[in-house]
């Protein structure tokens, strides 16, 4: 099963998520091993959540017990299986939802532009896909 | 005085229910020692003799228990106390900025906002009883929450200044490039705890917190 970046794009745009942030999840997910991106893909189709705990924990304990949101908490559960101890670490603490303005982006743009050094752009190419 | 107190404590609900949940399955222990991701940015020598500073500071502010100390003077004091904390290391840092304790953003432990050069900390971590038994655990964070967030500050000034703190060029515009390309904590947690700002910003707090009892 796969999809491509612009399925993947309509689903997370009607659940709220802008544009820059679909290309970031995009890379976390295309990131994944096959087998969290199996339960990725399956939960993207058919709404099943995979039951198999990592670390104690679920997909389903990560989103109704600690609030995450549903793509971030299989991202998490990939990490727990990859990196368990860094990952714990940083959950446990109470991370902060940091927001960078549209003028505080501008000035970096400004910063960069004056230093001539290159802007980058996170993007992903329309015909890119994720396969399991 | 008390509005903000009752906040507090509404805090300290939501924070048992969000992150204490997963005390409830791993206990605070994963997150006592940091592993080696969260200590392995590179630090320049500046950013070595700030984080002996820091040390210094911490240990003059607060003596040689940190956690002793908090326990030991009454919630209004432990504000007022890292309020001064926090304002006096920015300016030891050399970054201007206000320091604002407040119980507006519940869920957040705390933040530095770009636009109004303010430390916003949450005052939830404060309004544990000293013989709770996460107590300690908090109170670290607090001060490991308050020195993450002035690097921020420091990180968003090199940006603009050139040399401040002697950080380089390429280390500018690759922070320049993240505060553009930022990555959120509920859109992708891993990638925000390695994106170059907070991997920074991670290990320069937990090096100035090392030894701190």
């Amino acid at each position: 099963m796969k999809i491509t970046f612009s399925e993947f794009k309509n689903f997370f745009k009607k659940n709220g998520y802008a544009d820059s942030d679909i290309a970031i999840l995009f890379k976390g997910v295309k990131g994944m091993q096959p087998k969290t991106k199996r339960w990725f893909i399956k939960w993207l189709f058919t709404g099943e959540l995979p039951t198999e705990k990592v670390e104690d924990v679920t997909v389903e304990f990560l989103i109704n017990e600690c609030g995450y949101k549903p793509a971030n908490a299989f991202i998490i559960i990939d990490w727990l299986m990859t990196e368990p101890d860094y990952a714990k670490y940083i959950l446990l603490k109470q991370t902060n939802e940091r927001v960078i303005s549209d003028e505080t982006k501008q000035e970096m743009l400004e910063i960069l532009n004056g230093m001539g050094a290159e802007p980058e752009v996170i993007s992903v190419d329309e015909t890119e896909d994720i396969e399991e | 005085m008390i509005g903000t107190l009752l906040l507090g404590v509404a805090g300290i609900m939501f924070i048992r229910w969000a992150v204490c949940n997963l005390f409830g399955v791993w206990g605070n222990a994963p997150a006592q020692n940091p592993p080696q991701q969260a200590i392995s940015a590179p630090m320049s020598d500046t950013d070595k003799e700030k984080i002996k500073e820091t040390q210094n500071f911490i240990k003059e502010k607060f003596g040689d228990n940190v956690v002793d100390h908090f326990r030991e003077i009454p919630k209004k004091e432990r504000v007022a106390e890292l309020t001064e904390f926090a304002e006096e290391l920015a300016k030891l840092y050399g970054v201007e900025l206000e320091v604002d304790i407040n119980a507006e953003h519940i869920n957040s432990c705390g933040f530095y906002n770009f636009e109004t050069k303010t430390l916003e900390f949450n005052i939830k971590y404060l309004m544990f009883e000293k013989n709770d038994e996460n107590f300690a655990f908090f109170i670290k964070e607090a001060i490991n929450t308050i020195v993450h967030e002035l690097r921020h500050a420091v990180q968003h000034k090199a940006t603009k200044e050139s040399g401040f703190w002697n950080v380089d060029e390429k280390t500018r515009a690759k922070w320049a490039n993240n505060f553009r390309n930022y990555i959120s904590p509920s859109v992708d947690m891993r990638g925000y705890a390695n994106q170059p700002v907070e991997a920074d910003a991670t290990t320069f707090a937990n090096a100035a917190l090392e030894g701190i009892n």
